[in-house]
This record gives C-alpha cells, structure tokens and sequence, in this order.
C-alpha cells in the first residue's frame, strides 16, 4: 500500500516525469488521484528519480530530431503528389461541368416532354371539337413547330433532349399526316435511303452521352437502312421526318399498324438511334 | 508548429487549384510528413511508401480542409493515418527487445552525452511498441502538438495519450541506460 510518502512504481513515475516535461503534470496527478504536493513528496521519496526526468528529457530530445531525407527524394515525392492533386483538380472541374450540362439537358428535354404533351393534349381536344385534320396539325406545331422536308412528307419535329418526348412529337405528326395524306406501305426488310433529306439541324456542338444520344463515331455513309426487328412486316410508313436529337441530327420514322405506332429514330448514317412503340 | 495563418492562405490557393501554392505547402511541411512515418513504421523504405501516400492524399484532399482544424493538425492527421495504414497493410511485428543493438543497451551513464546518444538507434528503441504509440510519441516530440490534438488526431483519450509518450520516452531512456532494469513495454 502507498501512502504519501511512498515511492513510486518505475512505470507511474515516467508517466508523471513525462508529463511534466510536456507541462500536462497537473492532469496527470489528478488522473491518478493525487495532489501535486503529493507527487513532489513522493518523487522526492523515489530513488533516482531525477536522473531518469534527465533521461526522459534526452529520450525527448532525441526524439525531437526529425530523421533526414534526401532532398532530391522529396522533391520527386511532393511532384508526384502536386501531379496527382492537378489531376484530380482537373477532373473535379470537368465533373461540375457536366453536372452543369446534365442539368441543362434534362431541364430541355423535361420543357420538350411538357411541350408534348400539351400538343397531344391540344389536338385531341381539337379533334374532339371540330375538324380533326386541322386539330392534329396544330397538336403538331404545338410542340415543335414542324417545317417542311424532303423527301418524307413532313416537316422538321425541332430539337429535343429526351427520345420519349421526340417519339411523342413524332406520334402526333404521323397522325397529322394520316388525316391529310394518304400513308405509303413499306415492307421489310428496307426502310429506304433515310439520310437522303435534307437535314436542317446543325452539326452537333456537344457530344452528349447517357439517354438519347448516339454514338457519333460511327463512319458516314449511304444507302439502304435496314428496318430494326420491331417494325412488323406489313407496317405503314406514316411519317418520315427530321429532328435534332441531344443537338444531334436524326431521321425519325413512324410506322403504324395493329393500331400501333413504332417510332424509330436514326443517325444521318441510318444508325438505328432508338426504337419506341406507342400505342 | 507552422505559421497556421500562411498554411491557411496557400490551402485554399490550392484547393483552387494552384499548383504552386500546393507545392509550397507540401515543401514546408515534407520533412515532418516524413518524420511521422519514419517513426511510426521504424522502416526507411516502408516511411517512404507512407510519405507518398500520406502527400498524394493531402493533394486530393485539399478542397476538403475546411479551416476549422489547424491546417498542420490536419497534414499530420493524414500522415498519421497513412502509416498506420501501411503498417497494417505490411503486417510488420515490432523489431523484439533481444534484436537491439548491443550498445543501445549498454550503461551510459551521463544521458546527455551527445556523441553516446547520437549513436543510438532511436527507430530501435521505439520498434519495442506498436505503430499506435509510435504514433504518439511522434505527434508530440517531432511535431509538438499538445495532448489534446494527439487525442483527436488518434481518437484516444488524453490520459492514454500521455501514457504511450511515456511508454516511448522511457523505451528510448532505457537505452539510454538510466535504468538498469527495463520496465515492461506493450509490444503488441
């Protein structure tokens, strides 16, 4: 048992010499429930005491002295670091921007899906009160105000981001188209020279990626573009038309049969881009 | 400790992505980073690969120093933790006592002899505990930070921090040969 003049264990005194060392003894006594007055009685009572505070202090001291490195080592260690932080750097700065775009895109193509629908909505209510021919060009216009095209007999369907939206419009040309021209059947297995009109959209500013986009790198060519398997033998050419796609330039055809609408869009190189069907 | 004022000027330079003021931070602050994992691996090459790592991880994280920290507390918190990481990952036990240098263990009698402590292997005096108290024993010798910083940095209550300075202290005054018999030591 310790009373307050007992020695201390060699473990309890380095704790308290250290501690003292560092200014922390105040802490560390009351830690150990002792007073200070406590402590420096029974360090006076510990044998060797301050020779071992002398040697903690030369271990602190030695301690102290930060080993060397070679300062051409340093310099390629920090370059390496100050090129992976650059890196990084960079590529936070192109990831907030194409944040930045997304957000964009999918504001346009949410407008352009609105867009739709109210034309839709417009031209059935419309056809409900009147001419339907008229109601159905005008749920047309509404959304993406067509303009003439060759050789298909519709017009441009404008630019849209979102390919459901796109397919929509396009829906509700075809529909136009039926009411005032008569539908030209097709079979399989061609769908015809679909990059022979003249495509009024711009070449694209942004390749964009994700949904409703197409691969651009796909050679340019011409000729027959092959029909995708969800166009049925015996489907109708309903409409043929142009429109911008994620700024990109696409063919988009309607086919109808069995009361069903099959919307495929494509590259001006007849690259399938995307295949809907609407009922 | 570092001018804190200038360290928080050049870090959000650098989390701007100025490369230089990043270059610069990393200049005043390289030799400790690599102090931190010397003592706490005990292996030259082993501090090396955690110096690296412990840099590229400040270069990443920069932009995430938010200034509520003291931006040193926040370098050697990183240091701290890719040593520690890399002496996991190496799975290194503690050199044992017997392994020593002989004349690390031999009497010396004045323990401030300079050319007699000069000598001494500090790397083997400490490789007699785990990197976790290396760990505190550099915090505070070679970086100086109070109890309470060390407590945070290795999220270990002050009074556990004091005790592994002075586990490491006294394996290095042990070699000093102030004692004649050595105190136990965790070598866990």
């Amino acid at each position: 048992m310790n009373d307050d003049t007992s020695p201390f264990e060699p473990n309890e005194l380095d704790e308290l010499l250290s501690a003292e060392l560092d200014g922390e003894l105040d802490a560390a006594a009351r830690d150990l429930g002792l007073r200070v007055a406590e402590v420096s009685e029974r360090r006076r009572a510990t044998p060797g005491a301050e020779d071992r505070r002398a040697a903690l202090a030369a271990a602190r001291d030695l301690l102290s002295a930060p080993p060397e490195i070679e300062e051409l080592l340093a310099a390629r260690l920090r370059a390496k670091a100050v090129r992976v932080g650059a890196e990084e750097n960079a590529s936070r700065r192109g990831d907030r921007s194409r944040r930045r775009r997304q957000i964009v895109l999918a504001s346009g193509g949410l407008a352009a899906a609105i867009a739709a629908v109210v034309g839709i909505a417009a031209g059935l209510s419309a056809g409900r009160s009147g001419t339907s021919a008229d109601g159905a060009k005008r749920a047309v216009a509404a959304p993406a105000a067509p303009k003439p095209t060759t050789p298909g007999p519709a017009s441009a369907l404008g630019p849209f981001t979102n390919v459901h939206a796109l397919a929509l419009a396009a829906v509700s040309g075809a529909n136009a188209e039926s009411v005032s021209k008569p539908a030209t059947a097709v079979g399989q297995p061609t769908l015809g020279q679909s990059n022979g009109g003249a495509l009024d959209a711009p070449p694209p500013a942004v390749r964009s990626t994700g949904k409703g986009s197409y691969d651009t790198s796909l050679g340019i060519g011409t000729g027959q573009c092959t029909s995708p398997p969800q166009v049925q033998r015996g489907d109708t050419l309903a409409l043929r038309t142009t429109a911008t796609l994620s700024g990109k330039p696409v063919v988009v055809l309607v086919f109808t049969g069995n009361g069903e609408h099959t919307v495929v869009v494509e590259d001006t190189n007849c690259r399938l881009v995307n295949v809907q069907m609407l009922g | 400790m570092r001018d804190d004022d200038h360290d928080d000027v050049l870090a959000r330079r650098a989390a701007d992505g100025d490369s230089k003021a990043l270059d610069a931070l990393l200049r005043d602050h390289m030799v400790l980073v690599h102090a931190v994992c010397r003592r706490i691996l005990g292996n030259p090459d082993d501090a090396l690969d955690a110096t690296q790592e412990a840099l590229i991880s400040i270069a990443r994280k920069i932009g995430s120093f938010d200034g509520r920290a003291k931006f040193s507390t926040w370098v050697y918190r990183v240091a701290t933790n890719a040593a520690l990481d890399e002496s996991r990952r190496r799975g290194r036990r503690p050199v044992p006592l017997e392994s020593l240098p002989e004349h690390g263990r031999s009497s010396v009698g004045n323990a401030a002899d300079a050319a007699i402590a000069d000598r001494l292997d500090v790397d083997a005096a400490l490789a007699q505990l785990t990197p976790e108290y290396r760990a505190a024993v550099a915090l505070r010798d070679l970086v100086g930070m109070d109890y309470a910083e060390i407590a945070d940095v290795l999220g270990i209550p002050p009074g556990t921090v004091r005790s592994r300075i002075s586990r490491g202290r006294a394996a290095l005054a042990d070699l000093l040969g102030n004692r004649e018999t050595p105190s136990e030591h965790p070598t866990g």
